[in-house]
């Protein structure tokens, strides 16, 4: 009866079903489709048959359970060091005065805007076998050093995904309430008291989100441990080789496995354990500012910031300096030689056009499936939800594994196209769309819609006219993000190209591997002013409708 | 009256949302040119059935007649209604101007006729000059104003207001309060108007209906409602009240209201039990009467004190508005309170 009424009042507007079916659809080939069939071969389904022999394989090989164990390794040594210093960053940049603490917040977030292996690359640069550092050290105290390995990947991996904690973290300490923190003081209660007993369990929520994020990112690196993870073994890495050097697609599809499912664990967690604790919206005018550290903490936080920012500043220059001498430390000379790389440029090319349609793609249809799930009555919204949520979630190994197991062949043959490409970037993505679109209507009350509906207007008139100009920010910070995001990621799209399809980042990545550290550094300056551009332009837009607003 | 004189017909209306009934069986006639309240404590169902005028709900039961034609499958696009939300909901991303000439724009209307019916329509709401600003750039009660001018400018055959000044602060809400008087008076508006408060509606109504827990409780002009209110429920929520639970007796040729610790005459009342209402500024206090009580709290608002009485076991408020320049009673004082003799007697 209520089964059949659902039904009824979902074709009660057969425009909106329609697009509610096609987007299920999508959801269900591009995302669910690809990681069953990921599931599915690591038991040899879809190869020879079922099998339980490669998980044995795997906990025999001593090799492939080694890089579970190093992957969940740097996981937990990379995270606690994340954590460790995102927290006092954001303290000092909320809780200080000082104007250093802008500069050293824009500097922090550098990482956001270069491809994920960056620090990888200035590493080699610095520390590698002919090294900036290697080679003094060396020379001046005859100390053999080596980067390569587990402890190279930790550096460039916290300093790679500091930014994306410490966002989290800045936004609650900054977001919360000050008379929260005035109060604590009122009661009689000191500021380390107040910090320890009031501040940072109200941001504990995000603290333990951050870590969560920062873990399942570190579990599932890709890029670093192939640059720099030298002879040690790492789940996602080897995944990869084992696909492109033995074809070996079960081992691969376990290993896959391996990487979903501490991240679907992490996702679970998250979205459904985490409640967020409210710190903002507690009633009265928070009119105050938070007050200010103490000299103490204020030395403590500053010092721990200062450090990082200056090695994130210092790991920038390398590259850069990189980009424009001849071989950085044996021939410094300047050139921009490395700059006209004839199949670099046509690569980057290739690049912001598979970006530009695949945000194009994730953003409109994250909006319209949001649209969906938060105005319509559409049967198993919460689980599309689920599904393109997942995406975003899912490391980027497995689903390139999954497109290669379900487009390699036929009926699809889509390897190595361009839309293959597009449809990948763009639905590992939709989620991010999909996010902000329901962020966005939310905030949006419905009685815009019923205020239009009540003036006369048909709902494809309040859809054109009151809907999509009220989304529009929300299109355009999910354009622009799907687009950064897409211009450098990696781990996914490697198992797609062809040689006529390269991409930048794949490109890059091929380069610093080759330790052709020249043109790698100066296609990655490339990269970084390109999305650098983009984001001045989101900026811009920004500002732009909130003046309209 | 019949359903071709009025505006908005309700003939046993219903509304459920799954096993919650929000409104039950409400049947009303609006005639032209009224202002009727829906007055009612959160979740009494006033709303809904507001919405359900407006078509954004389809009522489960019942008939919805405008101007005699029956609209209850109407979308709300259809129907000549025009409502004015809480939130005002303007468009954010449009001018004054273009707020107002949406519905207008829907109809095609020409650029001319378009220009003439918006300015008149900010005039009629003392707007003009704010055409090319954007709803951010106003003042609430200026916001307000643009919404309802929204809804003028397409001369709806009833205007619908879902509590427009609960979000304006004391002052404005009284200026308002006239301003929408003013308006209807002018353009002889019919207007349907959502409120809990119950002062507002008392001032700005032609009828009242209370609503409660879904259901009508009752329908009528102010002072009715006010004086003689059909059940406890009413006589609380609309004013002060006390409400004493007794009798009215005959004793030789007097009548007696006769209660637990409280008893006084009366006059031109009939025999029975139920509840008598007094409210507390028809009470009068002197140095001697009738009913001895002792003054337990005060509470002085400027033009009037309230008393707390306690007579026996029963507490009165009693309002004493001719206080200026005299000594207040105090706390503990014995006193007498002179009571009505023609009360209102909600029946048992």
């Amino acid at each position: 009866m209520r089964f059949k009424s659902t039904w009824r009042r979902f074709w009660s507007e057969p425009g909106f079903a329609v697009a509610a079916i096609i987007v299920a659809a999508l959801l269900i080939f591009f995302i669910l489709l690809p990681l069953s069939a990921v599931l599915l071969r690591s038991f040899g389904v879809g190869g020879d048959g079922f099998t339980l022999e490669y998980y044995e394989q795997f906990f025999q090989h001593s090799s492939y359970f080694q890089a579970l164990l190093n992957s969940v390794g740097v996981g937990v040594v990379t995270t606690t060091i994340v954590i460790f210093i995102s927290v006092p960053f954001a303290l000092y940049v909320t809780r200080t005065t000082n104007t250093l603490s802008k500069v050293y917040r824009g500097l922090s977030l550098l990482p956001l805007v270069a491809p994920p292996f960056i620090f990888s690359l200035s590493l080699i640069i610095l520390f590698g076998r002919r090294g900036l550092v290697t080679n003094y050290l060396n020379d001046m105290l005859g100390v053999e050093f080596s980067i390569y390995g587990f402890w190279g990947v930790v550096v460039a991996q916290v300093l790679g995904f500091f930014p994306v904690a410490y966002m989290m973290i800045e936004s609650t300490l900054r977001s919360m309430n000050p008379s929260l923190e005035n109060a604590s003081r009122d009661l009689g209660a000191s500021q380390t008291r107040t910090l320890f007993k009031v501040s940072l369990p109200l941001a504990s929520t995000s603290i333990l989100k951050a870590s969560l994020i920062v873990f399942v990112m570190a579990l599932a690196d890709f890029s670093n441990p192939l640059i720099i993870g030298g002879e040690t073994s790492f789940l996602a890495s080897d995944a990869y080789l084992l696909v492109t050097g033995q074809q070996n697609m079960e081992m691969a599809a376990v290993l896959g496995v391996f990487l979903i499912v501490p991240s679907l664990i992490v996702f679970l967690f998250q979205t459904y354990f985490i409640k967020d604790t409210d710190t903002t919206s507690i009633s009265g005018s928070a009119g105050t500012q938070n007050a200010t550290l103490n000299k103490g903490l204020q030395g403590i936080t500053f010092g721990i910031s200062t450090l990082m920012t200056f090695f994130i500043v210092v790991m920038f220059i390398m590259v850069v300096l990189g980009a424009f001498v001849q071989i950085i430390g044996v021939d410094n000379t300047f050139t921009l030689d490395h700059f006209s790389d004839q199949s670099g440029w046509s690569f980057i090319y290739t690049s912001v056009i598979v970006s530009f349609f695949a945000a194009l793609l994730a953003a409109g249809l994250g909006l319209l499936q949001g649209y969906l799930t938060v105005r319509k009555n559409i049967p198993a919204k919460k689980f599309l939800e689920f599904v393109a949520l997942f995406g975003l979630a899912v490391p980027g190994t497995v689903m390139g594994i999954g497109y290669v197991l379900i487009f390699n062949g036929p009926p699809f043959f889509l390897t190595g196209t361009v839309l293959l490409l597009v449809l990948n970037m763009a639905f590992r993505k939709i989620g991010v769309g999909l996010e902000s679109g329901i962020s966005k209507l939310q905030q949006i009350d419905t009685s815009m819609e019923e205020a239009s509906a009540d003036l006369g207007a048909k709902p494809t008139r309040t859809i054109r006219k009151i809907v999509m100009p009220l989304l529009s920010p929300a299109f355009m910070s999910g354009f622009v993000y799907t687009f950064m995001t897409a211009m450098v990621s990696v781990s996914s799209v490697i198992f797609l190209i062809s040689p006529g399809t390269n991409l930048a980042s794949v490109y890059i990545l091929n380069l610093a591997n080759q330790a052709a550290l020249g043109r790698a550094s100066a296609m990655s300056v490339i990269m970084i002013a390109i999305v650098l551009v983009c984001m001045a332009i989101l900026k811009w837009l920004e500002r732009r409708s909130n003046s309209g607003i | 009256m019949t359903q071709q004189d009025s505006i908005i017909s309700l003939t046993h209306v219903s509304k459920a949302f799954g096993d919650v009934r929000a409104v039950q069986d409400i049947s009303i006639d609006v005639k032209k040119g009224e202002l009727v309240t829906f007055i009612g404590p959160s979740g009494c169902g006033k709303t809904t059935l507001l919405r359900t005028i407006a078509g954004f709900y389809s009522p489960t039961a019942g008939e919805i007649y405008l101007e005699g034609t029956r609209i209850n499958d109407f979308p709300p696009e259809k129907r000549a209604t025009g409502m004015v939300f809480q939130n005002y909901a303007l468009f954010p991303h449009m001018t004054i101007f273009e707020n107002v000439a949406y519905g207008l724009d829907v109809r095609k209307e020409t650029k001319e006729t378009k220009k003439e019916r918006v300015n008149d329509a900010l005039a009629q709401v003392q707007l003009e000059g704010y055409e090319n600003r954007k709803p951010s750039e106003l003042s609430g009660g200026q916001q307000q104003r643009v919404a309802i001018a929204r809804c003028l400018v397409l001369k709806p055959k009833v205007l619908l207001l879902d509590e427009p000044l609960s979000n304006l602060d004391a002052n404005l809400r009284m200026m308002m309060r006239d301003e929408i008087r003013r308006l209807k008076e002018e353009l002889d508006l019919t207007i349907i108007f959502v409120t809990h408060d119950q002062e507002e509606a008392l001032s700005i109504s032609d009828r009242l209906m209370v609503l409660n827990e879904g259901n009508l409780q009752q329908l009528d002009k102010p002072e009715v409602i006010y004086q003689r209110p059909v059940n406890e429920f009413v006589a609380n929520f609309v004013g002060h009240a006390n409400l004493l639970s007794g009798q009215v007796k005959q004793d030789n040729n007097n009548s007696y209201f006769v209660s637990r610790d409280i008893q006084f005459t009366v006059e031109n009342m009939n025999n029975g039990n139920g509840l008598v209402l007094i409210r507390p500024e028809m009470i009068h206090i002197h140095q001697e009467g009738e009913v001895e009580g002792v003054v337990i709290n005060k509470v002085y608002h400027g033009n009037s004190v309230r008393y707390e009485v306690r007579v026996g076991d029963t507490v009165l408020l009693a309002d004493d508005y001719n206080v200026f320049g005299k000594n207040l009673y105090s706390k503990g004082q014995t006193i007498y309170l002179d009571i009505p003799k023609q009360l209102h007697l909600i029946s048992a």
